[in-house]
């Protein structure tokens, strides 16, 4: 498994703030040990305060992307309202399961604003068949989860403002990919607070 | 991460009845050591090697260029992005690290004793050709007991300046231009290109280090330094040792 | 063991292919051209399973003629792009086509753009790309040589260096390439230089 799941290489961790949420990724588009492209989009915003990261293989983030995109455009069709975080998380699962025997070889993390207030973080991971974990602090996906894990337990503090939470996930996630062949070749950082979205580029190391 | 503890060497090398299989194999069942023919089973996993590496070396009208980066990886995990991967043999003599770390620096280290050897014997340097041949000798013997490696040496002798590519299935080449590793291909793409036997010292040390960057760049298991050493009649001389992140800006703005 | 190669320039697009048609360990044409015209203004190079490279590049031709016939307008690169990915993704668990492809293509308002396409459909829009084997002696040759404002001369010279680099460092004999190019004229076949 480990094989297919590192085919093309990725990195992804959210964090939790106070009021805020943050999702970053690297930016490579690999096969195998070959760099082809370093503008790779692996985070997606599904509805104004919902963002999902996806790691796995290329070719199934590009699908299911499309396929989140679809189901949640026409939820507000029909619904004429915006899907909360904890809805689409919901969707994202059942969307996986339904190919529990010939699964899609992504692993979603799921980040985004949401509870009565509409600005309590919500931060959930799964695996390929859309089990979750759901965290209060930070999730990490890809293939250097062990250095990216290591890294946001030493330097994550909850409570942090937008722009201390950009510093702390733009420095894990630098420091992590910098351990990982797979993933780096410069990074994009998300910030969402209940006032918008900023997206910031982070220069990183080419090699 | 698999722990060299948890490895559990074959239990009962007698019995194969299935009282043998359910007994607790705890107290009187004698461990078995693999057949010392056959290639220690899972040794790879708790062996460092360079699998992902750009090395090359090349001959002009100056002498000899060696250039090569400094990343070991463990899978996709980067080990060390600050790995000496050229080995200084003696003075005259330079070899390129790429395949297991330590079967490479034990083996080059083993060559510069029989060097020195050789030097006190016969009261004169070994020539390039005959430092490589002990080498190839040493890993033809050893061809099928899992040894890897694939370095160049390199170095300046009677003849002149001579690289000679050597790996552990025992080849041995004679050639102006090696390039070895994951990221050789890469290496050659730009090196090919730019390659011309009357570069000056200055082209052909940036040609290396441009060629080495290259590699990093698109090889995944290539990073960390570029290290590029000069060698000529005096011996090998370290020329320069710069990030490929440092070099990726400048060759950016270059082109800009 | 095919080798495709293709990048953009200033105002146009060029992409080209080896010519070997190769079965087992012979090789039955090298006369062969692995780049279809897919409209006036589209280039798709195909290279992976010799009958794949035949009918899947042949369907999604097909289509998209049809599709301009329908509605009376072609599809940009940009949507071709997607429409070919489309294809390949919702028949990657069904019945798998091993090709890989780089589509090129001259839009009004856009100007040249390429797609990179791997066999199990992902897609990437990149300045300059190849596929297969070749790929890993050319893409560093690009990285260094290649710029946004290479004029048609200038993208002709690098292809060369490339077939060069090819034909000395690769175990695999490729004589013949074809070079394509589509610009805002449309697409024409180049002959080499010999």
């Amino acid at each position: 498994m480990s094989s297919i799941m590192q085919y093309n290489g990725a990195a992804i961790i959210a964090m939790a703030g106070k009021d805020c949420i943050a999702i970053a990724s690297d930016k490579r588009y690999g096969i195998r040990n070959q760099t082809m492209g370093c503008q790779m989009k692996k985070i997606f915003q599904v509805g104004d305060k919902t963002f999902v990261g996806l790691t796995g293989l290329a070719t199934d983030m590009q699908t299911l992307d499309q396929k989140f995109r679809f189901r949640s455009n026409m939820y507000r069709l029909r619904e004429e309202r915006e899907m909360s975080t904890e809805a689409f998380a919901n969707m994202v699962t059942s969307l996986l399961y339904e190919h529990r025997f010939g699964p899609y070889f992504c692993e979603p993390i799921v980040a985004g604003l949401g509870g009565e207030d509409g600005k309590s973080p919500f931060l959930c991971g799964m695996d390929l068949l859309g089990a979750q974990v759901r965290t209060e602090d930070f999730m990490v996906g890809g293939d250097c989860t062990e250095a990216l894990y290591g890294l946001c337990e030493s330097m994550y503090r909850p409570d942090l403002g937008p722009d201390e939470l950009f510093e702390v996930i733009a420095q894990c996630l630098l420091s992590g990919v910098d351990r990982d062949c797979l993933a780096g070749w410069g990074c994009v950082v998300h910030v969402l607070t209940p006032e918008g979205v900023t997206t910031r580029d982070l220069k990183g190391r080419m090699d | 991460m698999a722990s060299a503890l948890d490895y559990t060497l074959p239990v009962g090398a007698h019995g194969t009845g299935a009282a043998d299989r359910l007994a607790p194999q705890l107290l009187d069942a004698a461990p078995m050591l693999p057949d010392p023919s056959e290639r220690c089973p899972g040794v790879e996993k708790h062996v460092r090697m360079l699998h992902g590496t750009t090395t090359l070396a090349f001959k002009y009208q100056g002498g000899v260029v060696v250039a090569v980066d400094s990343r070991a990886s463990a899978g996709a995990y980067i080990a060390s992005q600050t790995v000496k991967k050229v080995i200084e043999i003696n003075p005259f003599l330079l070899g390129t690290m790429a395949g297991g770390a330590a079967d490479c620096s034990y083996w080059e280290r083993y060559l510069g004793m029989r060097c020195r050897m050789f030097e006190l014997d016969q009261k004169k340097r070994i020539s390039v050709a005959a430092a490589s041949k002990i080498l190839s000798n040493i890993t033809h013997s050893y061809k099928g007991y899992g040894l890897s490696m694939g370095t160049m040496i390199c170095g300046w002798d009677e003849s002149g300046p001579q690289i000679y590519y050597v790996d552990s299935d025992g080849d041995r080449l004679h050639h102006h231009l090696f390039s070895v590793g994951s990221g050789s291909t890469f290496a050659y793409g730009v090196l090919d290109t730019g390659y011309r036997y009357d570069l000056t010292k200055d082209e052909a040390l940036a040609l290396a280090q441009r060629s080495i960057f290259a590699a990093t760049y698109r090889d995944a298991y290539s990073g960390g330094t570029v290290r590029v050493y000069h060698i000529d009649q005096k011996g090998w001389q370290r020329m320069s040792e710069t990030d490929s992140m440092e070099l990726y800006f400048k060759f950016r703005q270059e082109k800009a | 063991m095919d080798f495709l190669i293709g990048f953009t320039g200033k105002d146009y697009a060029i992409i080209a292919a080896d010519a070997n048609a190769a079965r087992s360990i012979m090789v039955y044409s090298q006369q062969l051209d692995k780049i279809r015209e897919l409209d006036s203004h589209k280039l798709l190079a195909v290279g992976g399973d010799a009958a794949d490279c035949i009918q899947e590049p042949e369907y999604i031709q097909k289509n998209m003629t049809l599709y301009a016939m329908r509605n009376g307008v072609q599809l940009t690169t940009h949507a071709a792009a997607n429409y070919i990915r489309g294809e390949k993704s919702y028949n990657l668990r069904r019945a798998m086509s091993q090709v890989d492809m780089l589509l090129v293509g001259y839009d009004e308002g856009v100007g040249p753009s390429l797609y990179f396409l791997d066999y199990l459909a992902s897609m990437q829009k990149l300045d300059y790309a190849s596929h297969g084997y070749g790929g890993f002696f050319c893409n560093s040759l690009l990285d260094t040589h290649w710029r946004a404002d290479l004029t048609e001369e200038q993208g002709l010279e690098l292809l060369e260096r490339c077939f060069k680099e090819v034909q000395t460092r690769f175990m695999i004999s490729m004589p013949n390439f074809t070079i394509k190019v589509v610009d805002k004229n449309g697409v024409r076949t180049v002959e080499r230089k010999s």
